[in-house]
């Protein structure tokens, strides 16, 4: 493993709860555009 | 909707949905960002914490410019926290990619193919680009830790300068590295947006290729208007995917330089995202003090050497004793201290405490067994008293100021311990600024305190008043050449080139070491009392 | 430290001044313009080409015609493409020129303010201010020509558009997208003052770093990391919670545009019954294409606010005026020869706390002053109130018959020359460090005058590795024989040199003194050996003041029970 990625998985490691919590609380903004699609078609 | 407009209506519940859906998403963006943030400033104060842990505690040494390490801690950090949270987009945009393909290969799965196809392409161009533009990112960076470092020099450097009138030439040295940087920045910055270009080209040749194959399946009226408005509203969204993809690949090098830059400055064997426990939302706990340990009986050093400076030095220090190192200009005598501190790294030899070895000095010789005041008084941007403690409690700061011979000047401040000094203690002098670091080796009670130089910024009565206090307080190993501190010695180290020359009370040494009488003799210029053998 | 009310008032007042340094010159200006109009127009004009395949299709054109036209949209795509390429790169040379420019001439102004300034800020502070500050301003610069600017042209294409497609949904269009820009513009404004906090948080974190970095061995050697450490993370925890309510402000902006538009979309093709579908697909295209730049626009929020109260605070940088006037009618210091000195019933204070009262001094051109006395006692003052770095309270200080106040400064710096105990050695190489980046003499200069202060063989080009401070010290003695001045100051030259090195530093002052006139502080009395006079300076004033050789007769004045307890 480069160190690189280490450390990555480190940072996301290190407060894995906040790191998951946000990420999640970012999917809807990046799904809610399919509603968009399928209710302009 | 466009289905419903082809029918010649469009109820209005449909309107309101799409513009509800855009709210909402809005929301989640706000809860989102802010929640987010923690992570983000945790991260990035995990990483500046351990590199400033090793530099200040650990095996790590900062360079000579400040204004480069900043420019890492700063820049560098970013560079490595923003990769991985880019992390977060490219799970969005994928989820979004899927959900994306599946609902319109449902529609026309050719017109997909089509419409992905040339992002699949382009995304495999990116890969291959990748190890260029980690060229071109390293010579950018580089170059601007050049002109941070240049701005650094220039600042505190600024009263030479400026006594010297050397300005202009010092603003075309600054104009000269711009210029370099600018080039590179500029040339970095092309090789990314190039990438992203071909990015935002391949969805339009898709769009344009989707209008190609749609044309039949249009007349025919398998292919509707509304799925036409559903394939070019998510072809836009579609490019997030290669987008995301992309940028993670262009900062995939740009960080793993920025870790090894940040790594750099840390000492061997330490890791760079080690969890120290950094929590934003709860104050850090306090140091604590030092804990008890094994009190000073003797300290014995034996062949000593660094890479450049030292050759094999022997030294002897037993408790209560009074050690003067001596000897010319660049024979070793800072170099001789700071490796016994840990803060030269030693090539060969042993340091011993109580006859222990000690395997790593830079962390062993500090509080409560050692103190050091150094050469050039270095003071913060901070009240006296915040400056003299560093985090001890106050108890016996009163005792260390008047040790230090500080007391008189304190007394006369305006403020007091509270007065602040300012930018590196610019509004002490020289004199009081060396007391000052003194003082503040002092209060942490050593069993043995390294005085480099001390007294070099004092007057002659300032100076006696200093070492009669200080003296038998505690063992002392000084560097000086000063006649009055050399008689007061027990012991006197001559250094010659890097290796002892002599060793032994003065008296002794002025019979037996040619180097030690060479330097006697010198002595003070037109002082006659003080180039006699007393 | 500016507060945060003037700082928008005189940011406000040079803002346009501050901006003239980032402006391109008039051909690449012309380029970018040229760039910007194509990456606007080209794609303005590919959804026309969408709408007429969508009616063509419908109304059963052939397939050769519809291929025709999907292969105009192509070609006018990439064109479109490659248009916005050559604009983010002329957009970022201009930028990068500018920024350079102003990072210039903030050095230039940083420079020019005098020590009382440099004593209340930090080396990390500054550079916060002109690299970090300016770097944000560059960020924007671009962003503001790539996103706002081809943003904008898009907008008002597209409205110009869409008015000629039909002139009600222009102006529903029109009406929305100005109630849009006006919410947020308001917004923005709010925004500021959060955005201000956040980076005078992050500027405090760096000026933190900076400061410790720098003292590390200090911290290491007292066993005052971990304190430093906590210190650090005290005030990156600040930098979140400052940084936190900025953002929340800023993606809540970014939230309510968002909503609008899609408002605005959902409220066009309501209206839009009775439209053909192809125009129907236009106006969406057009509507999704403006939300684009509308959407990048507003991601810049967040170097927009960081731009605003960059600038915000460089126009504080720029407003501070050194406390030392340029005189109006400057007059230059006799060009050549020793210089005379007059101390005139000098007083001078540090902040309201007197340090020097009612000085006087004089010392005809070639005649050298010994300044002796109690550490603090004000003799580092004198000197630099003598060098110009502070200006007296009262009094008048005068070299060579001028009032220095009223001396053209180059001639100053050029003829004063200050050698201090604190000798600051630049990263760079030998040369760089003698010359302090000026064209020079020649190189055999160099190496006569590094063999005259004591270091004779040292490698030019070499970087300085390394030295101890007493090297330090013979260095900087080096710098003041290059200098060839006609005034020298030297502050404490000696005090970390040993006997040795000091007799060598000894032949060389002697040599920098003779023919010139010379202020020497020393507390090792033995240095003055060689001075013509001395004055005692005690608690800021004048104790003692005569020719050192009636001062050594007298055994009851000050100097010789100094000298007498010197050698007890």
């Amino acid at each position: 493993m480069s160190p690189v990625t280490a450390t990555a998985l480190a940072l996301i490691r290190f407060d894995l709860r906040r790191y998951l919590v946000g990420g999640l609380l970012w999917m809807p903004a990046s799904v809610l555009p399919l509603g968009g699609g399928l209710v302009l078609q | 909707m466009f289905d419903h407009l082809a029918a010649d209506r469009v109820p209005l519940l449909l309107c309101a949905a799409f513009a509800g859906i855009e709210l909402v998403r809005g929301l989640t963006i706000v809860v989102a960002w802010t929640y987010g943030d923690y992570w983000w400033s945790a991260a990035a104060a995990l990483l500046r914490g351990n590199v400033l842990r090793s530099v200040l505690i650990g095996g790590g040494r900062a360079p000579r410019s400040s204004g480069e390490a900043l420019a890492r801690l700063r820049d560098d950090v970013s560079t490595v926290v923003e990769f991985v949270d880019e992390s977060v987009p490219l799970a969005g945009a994928a989820l979004f990619g899927v959900a994306a393909l599946a609902i319109m290969s449902s529609v026309d799965p050719v017109v997909t193919l089509v419409l992905v196809l040339p992002t699949v392409a382009v995304g495999l161009i990116g890969r291959l680009m990748n190890r260029r533009i980690g060229r071109l990112h390293r010579r950018a960076a580089v170059l601007g830790a050049a002109v941070t470092g240049h701005l650094g020099e220039i600042f505190t450097g600024v009263q030479t300068i400026k006594t010297a009138g050397a300005e202009e030439a010092a603003l075309e040295r600054l104009r000269r590295h711009n210029r370099l940087r600018r080039e590179a920045a500029v040339r970095d910055r092309l090789a990314t947006d190039l990438l992203g270009t071909a990015t935002g080209a391949s969805i339009e040749v898709g769009i344009g290729l989707l209008l190609l194959l749609a044309a039949p399946a249009m007349r025919r009226g398998d292919f509707t208007v509304g799925d036409l408005a559903l394939f070019t509203a998510y072809a836009g969204w579609l490019t997030a995917l290669p987008r995301t993809i992309g940028s993670i690949l262009a900062r995939m090098p740009q960080a793993a330089v920025s870790a090894r830059r940040l790594t750099e400055l840390m000492g061997p064997g330490e890791d760079l995202s080690r969890d120290g426990g950094v929590r934003l939302h709860r104050d850090h706990p306090a140091a604590l003090p030092p804990a008890r340990h094994d009190p000073l009986r003797v300290l014995r050093a034996r062949g000593l050497t660094t890479a450049r400076g030292l050759h094999g030095v022997d030294l002897e220090i037993e408790r209560g004793s009074f050690t003067v190192v001596t000897g010319a200009v660049g024979a070793g005598k800072t170099t001789l201290v700071r490796a016994l501190l840990g803060l030269e790294p030693l090539t060969a030899g042993t340091i011993c405490w109580n006859g222990a070895p000690v395997t790593d000095p830079g962390a062993f010789m500090v509080p409560g067994r050692v103190a050091y005041a150094g050469q050039v008084p270095r003071l913060f941007s901070a009240s006296l008293r915040e400056n003299l403690l560093l985090g001890r409690s106050a108890e016996g700061l009163e005792r260390a100021v008047r040790l230090a011979a500080f007391d008189r000047d304190l007394a006369r401040m305006p403020g007091g311990l509270d007065a602040v000094v300012g930018s590196r203690g610019v509004r002490l002098s020289g004199g009081q600024a060396q007391r000052a670091t003194a003082a503040r080796a002092l209060v942490r009670s050593p069993d043995l305190l390294v005085v480099d130089d001390l007294s070099s910024a004092l007057d002659v009565e300032t100076e006696r008043l200093l070492w009669e206090r200080i003296s038998g307080v505690t063992t002392l190993l000084v560097v000086s050449h000063r006649p009055a501190v050399l008689e007061r010695a027990d012991r006197v180290v001559v250094l010659d080139r890097g290796r002892v020359a002599g060793c032994g009370p003065l008296a002794e040494l002025l019979e037996t070491c040619p180097e030690m009488r060479r330097l006697w003799s010198l002595g003070p210029l037109d002082e006659p009392g003080s180039s006699a053998v007393p | 430290m500016v507060t945060s009310s003037t700082a928008s008032t005189s940011g406000r007042a040079s803002a346009r001044r501050l901006l003239r340094p980032l402006l391109p010159g008039p051909g690449p200006a012309a380029l970018l313009a040229l760039a910007v109009t194509a990456a606007t127009a080209l794609p303005l004009a590919a959804p026309q080409l969408t709408r007429r395949f969508v009616d063509d299709a419908a109304a059963g054109a052939g397939a050769g015609r519809l291929t025709l036209i999907a292969l105009g949209y192509l070609g006018l795509a990439v064109a479109g493409q490659a248009a916005r390429l050559v604009t983010a790169w002329l957009a970022g040379k201009v930028a990068w020129e500018g920024t350079d420019r102003l990072r210039e001439r903030l050095a230039e102004h940083v420079l020019g303010l005098d020590a009382a300034f440099h004593g209340g800020h930090t080396p990390g502070e500054l550079i916060e201010r002109v690299d970090g500050d300016v770097a944000a301003v560059a960020g924007f610069v671009v962003a503001f020509l790539l996103d706002v600017v081809v943003g904008v042209l898009l907008l008002c294409g597209v409205v110009v558009t869409v008015f000629t497609v039909d002139p009600d949904l222009g102006a529903v269009l029109l009406a929305f997208c100005m109630l849009t820009g006006l919410g947020t513009v308001r917004a923005q404004r709010l925004a500021v003052p959060s955005a201000t906090r956040a980076q005078a948080a992050r500027a405090a974190l760096l000026g933190h770093l900076e400061e410790r970095l720098a003292g590390a061995e200090d911290l290491r050697a007292n066993g005052a990391g971990e304190h430093a450490l906590r210190r650090f993370h005290q005030l990156s925890a600040a930098l979140w919670r400052a940084e936190r309510r900025s953002d929340a402000v800023g993606s809540g902006i970014l939230a309510g545009t968002g909503a609008a538009f899609a408002a605005g979309t959902a409220l066009m093709l309501a209206l839009s019954g009775t439209l053909s579908t192809g125009t129907a697909v236009l106006l969406l295209q057009y509507t999704l294409m403006v939300r684009t730049p509308f959407e990048r626009l507003i991601d810049q929020l967040r170097r927009y606010q960081t731009a605003v109260a960059g600038l915000a605070r460089i126009g504080g940088l720029l407003a501070e005026r050194p406390a030392l006037r340029v005189p109006a009618a400057p007059r230059p210091l006799p060009a050549a020869g020793p210089l005379g000195l007059e101390l005139d019933a000098v007083g001078f204070a540090y902040d309201g706390e007197p340090v020097l009262r009612d000085v006087t001094l004089r010392l005809a051109p070639g005649e050298t002053l010994g300044l002796v006395g109690r550490t603090g006692g004000g003799k580092t003052t004198v000197a630099r109130l003598v060098a110009r770095l502070y200006d007296p309270a009262a009094g008048a200080v005068r070299v060579g018959g001028v009032d220095l106040r009223e001396a053209d400064p180059a001639s100053v710096r050029a003829r004063v020359c200050m050698v201090t105990q604190d000798v600051h050695l630049f990263t760079a190489s030998v040369r760089d460090n003698l010359t302090l980046f000026r064209s020079h003499p020649g190189d055999d200069r160099l190496r006569a005058a590094l063999a005259e202060a004591g270091l004779p063989g040292w490698d030019l080009d070499a970087p300085l590795g390394a030295v101890s401070a007493g090297q330090a010290q013979l260095l900087a003695f080096a710098r003041a024989l290059l200098a060839d001045p006609g005034l020298v100051i030297l502050d404490e030259p000696s005090s970390r040199l040993d006997p040795a090195a000091e007799r060598g530093l000894q032949r060389a002052m002697t040599r920098l003194l003779t023919g010139r006139t010379g202020v020497v502080i020393a507390h090792r009395l033995a240095s003055l050996s060689h001075v013509d006079k001395i004055a005692v300076v005690s608690d800021g004033e004048i104790a003692e003041y005569g020719a050192r050789r009636d001062l050594l007769a007298d055994s009851g004045s000050r100097f010789s029970r100094m000298l007498a307890e010197a050698r007890r």
